[in-house]
């Protein structure tokens, strides 16, 4: 199997297929990100594919062809930011409810966990406490379970230590298991 | 070991990291605690739940993947040859066909493509011809093709299909170019059914189509009627909750319900409610009605010759018709993507320069045109006509701060010996800093005999 490397080296060089490689590798990845930054997954996916597209643009400035991962996160996180800044993050939360995430939304609306527990069931429940983990443990649990990855996967993403992504992933495992309990009782 | 200590390497465990010195050392401490035992089993269990959970996720990152690559294929502009001087020096010469690529074939191209799960082949299933590809937009467009439930963000140049939905939000408005050469401009919160590339369904909002020489027309459709002109038209289509509106601007459109048939000519509107035609068309203003649709005329570009016609009818208007303040707030509300149609106006119409709308023309250019047409308000200040020339300089003076000595209304009275001066400054000033300014002209002719 190519390497990263060779393959952005050959998509710089005009073979499509190349970049459609990259793309296949990266995509659950950028996703991953995205979620993790706009807590929506409807909207992580359009702002996923602008990401997509933008590290195609830009590909003649990557310098380190071997950091191409990381650096088409780094794209997908300005990607996020940039939408995040922008007037239309008000607006999202109208286009949750819309998209089905509207445990997400209901959850932050001040109702009680009974109350937002009533409105949806247990497959969608355990998505939207991930979207409202703080963002550091949001992040490490989306970059995870999006696609098999290992710690030290997840550490490059996030530029943080392996064990610094166990000590994550434990604590958001345990900020979940007691969320859940909370709105079972 | 302590149970403090226990936590993070049960996780390593249920994740498969831990290390396998680690492993035997936690073993034994399991045999003997049963809380952390019963914590193991927790752990584990909402590890499971999670990989249930995010099952759909990872189809979706697949679909993501598969609707990105079928964009880049999509890609008919062959790449560039790699200019390499350097590895530093590494250009990927990927611009035109990224122009080409755009927002992207992303998504939209990829919709062609039933989702399909994760065991079929993505390539296995042949794309469906588009109808249509979204030119042009100001904001955000949104697709639903017929084999979907969802709607998806409509990059620019994406491919459209048969029997897509396509819907504008609160602040976009776009342009769809159909496959056999025709367009559709579609206002704010509009939603329109492409059914074919010459039949377009109105569901909600506003839609423009004016017919093109040597096309075949567009039938478009309103609450069930079908609308269709009868010799080359310019029309729009407003469709509310209880009824919709037919605003013919130019030619002759012919509206069916049944057995009902209405002919409806320019500068009228006829109203289909629940529908039912109305018997008559009625008078309206049809330029009015319709001036929507020059924002997405400016879009394409601002000398695109339709946007210009209408600039030059609603420039007819003041003046000669009641509430002509209102066609000035429409030529105003264009902001500087007005001022190219209005300075091609004053240009067309030098040689007739007492014309009232000239006047008009210049006062909205020195108004709202931006610094890149300095050169043109100079050229402005030789006109024959002196409310043009004041207005020039009106403009020139709000652009750059400057006058020249010469105060703006010494333009409109004064004698062209008395400006010649400050029009010698104007022009000298121009070539020592024109290249300060952004500009689509560059070089302005110096008169060769008095022009006024």
């Amino acid at each position: 199997m190519s390497s990263d490397s060779d393959l952005v080296g050959l998509a710089q060089g005009g073979q499509l297929t190349a970049y459609e490689e990259l793309v296949r590798r990266w995509s659950a990845r950028v996703l991953a990100v995205c979620h993790g930054k706009v807590r929506s997954s409807h909207l992580a996916e359009e702002l996923a594919q602008e990401s997509l597209l933008r590290g195609l643009r830009a590909l003649a400035t990557l310098e380190n062809p071997a950091k191409f991962g990381p650096w088409l996160c780094g794209i997908a996180r300005r990607v996020c930011l940039d939408w995040l800044k922008s007037g239309q993050a008000r607006q999202v939360s109208l286009d949750a409810m819309s998209n089905g995430q509207a445990d997400a939304w209901v959850a932050q609306a001040g109702d009680s966990p009974d109350e937002a527990a009533a409105r949806v069931d247990d497959h969608q429940r355990l998505l939207a406490e991930v979207e409202l983990l703080p963002e550091a443990y949001r992040e490490v649990i989306l970059l995870y379970y999006y696609e098999d990855v290992t710690y030290r996967d997840v550490a490059t993403t996030l530029g943080v230590s392996a064990a610094t992504v166990n000590a994550r992933l434990t604590k958001a495992r345990a900020m979940l298991r007691q969320r859940l309990s909370g709105l079972r009782r | 070991m302590r149970c403090e200590d226990v936590l993070n390497r049960l996780n390593a465990r249920a994740d498969g990291e831990l290390r396998a010195e680690d492993a035997a050392e936690l073993d034994a401490h399991l045999a003997e605690c049963s809380p952390c035992r019963a914590e193991a089993e927790a752990i584990d269990a909402i590890d499971a739940d999670l990989r249930r959970e995010f099952l759909p996720r990872r189809e979706a990152a697949v679909r993501l993947a598969e609707s990105a690559v079928v964009a880049v294929r999509a890609t008919t502009v062959a790449p560039l040859a790699v200019a390499m001087s350097g590895a530093s020096a590494r250009r990927f010469a990927w611009g035109p066909a990224l122009a080409g690529l755009a927002a992207g074939f992303l998504l939209a191209v990829a919709l062609f493509r039933p989702w399909q799960p994760w065991s079929v082949a993505p390539d296995s299933a042949p794309p469906l011809a588009p109808i249509a590809r979204l030119a042009f937009a100001s904001g955000r467009v949104e697709m639903r093709p017929a084999s979907r439930i969802e709607f998806f963000t409509c990059p620019t140049n994406a491919p459209i299909g048969r029997d897509a939905i396509v819907r504008t939000g609160p602040a976009a408005r776009c342009e769809i170019a159909l496959e056999d050469g025709n367009a559709l401009r579609l206002d704010c919160n509009t939603e329109v059914t492409l059914h074919e590339s010459e039949v377009v369904e109105v569901n909600r909002g506003r839609l423009w189509w004016s017919s093109q020489p040597g096309l075949k027309g567009v039938e478009i459709q309103a609450y069930g009627c079908p609308i269709v002109a009868i010799e080359p038209a310019e029309l729009a289509v407003d469709c509310q909750p209880h009824e919709a509106r037919l605003i013919v601007v130019d030619g002759t459109v012919n509206v069916q319900s049944g057995e009902k048939s209405v002919e409806v000519g320019p500068g009228k509107q006829l109203r289909i409610v629940q529908g039912k035609l109305d018997d008559t068309p009625q008078a309206c203003d049809a330029l009015l009605e319709t001036a929507w649709v020059n924002s997405v005329l400016a879009l394409r570009s601002s000398d695109n010759p339709e946007l210009i016609e209408r600039v030059e009818q609603l420039l007819a208007n003041i003046g000669a018709a009641k509430l002509s303040l209102l066609y000035e707030d429409e030529l105003r509300r264009l902001g500087d993507a007005g001022v190219p149609p209005l300075l091609a106006y004053l240009a067309s119409t030098r040689e007739t320069p007492s014309v009232a709308q000239r006047a008009t023309a210049a006062r909205i250019v020195a108004d709202v045109a931006e610094s890149r047409w300095i050169a043109d308000l100079i050229a402005l200040l030789t006109d024959a006509n002196a409310d043009v020339r004041l207005h020039a300089a009106r403009g020139l003076e709000r652009l750059t701060g400057r006058d020249q000595g010469l105060a703006a209304q010494a333009w409109q009275t004064a004698s062209w010996a008395s400006c010649e001066p400050a029009h010698q400054k104007w022009l000298d000033w121009w070539a020592e800093n024109r290249d300060h300014y952004p500009t689509a002209r560059r070089d302005i002719p110096a008169p060769t005999s008095p022009p006024f």
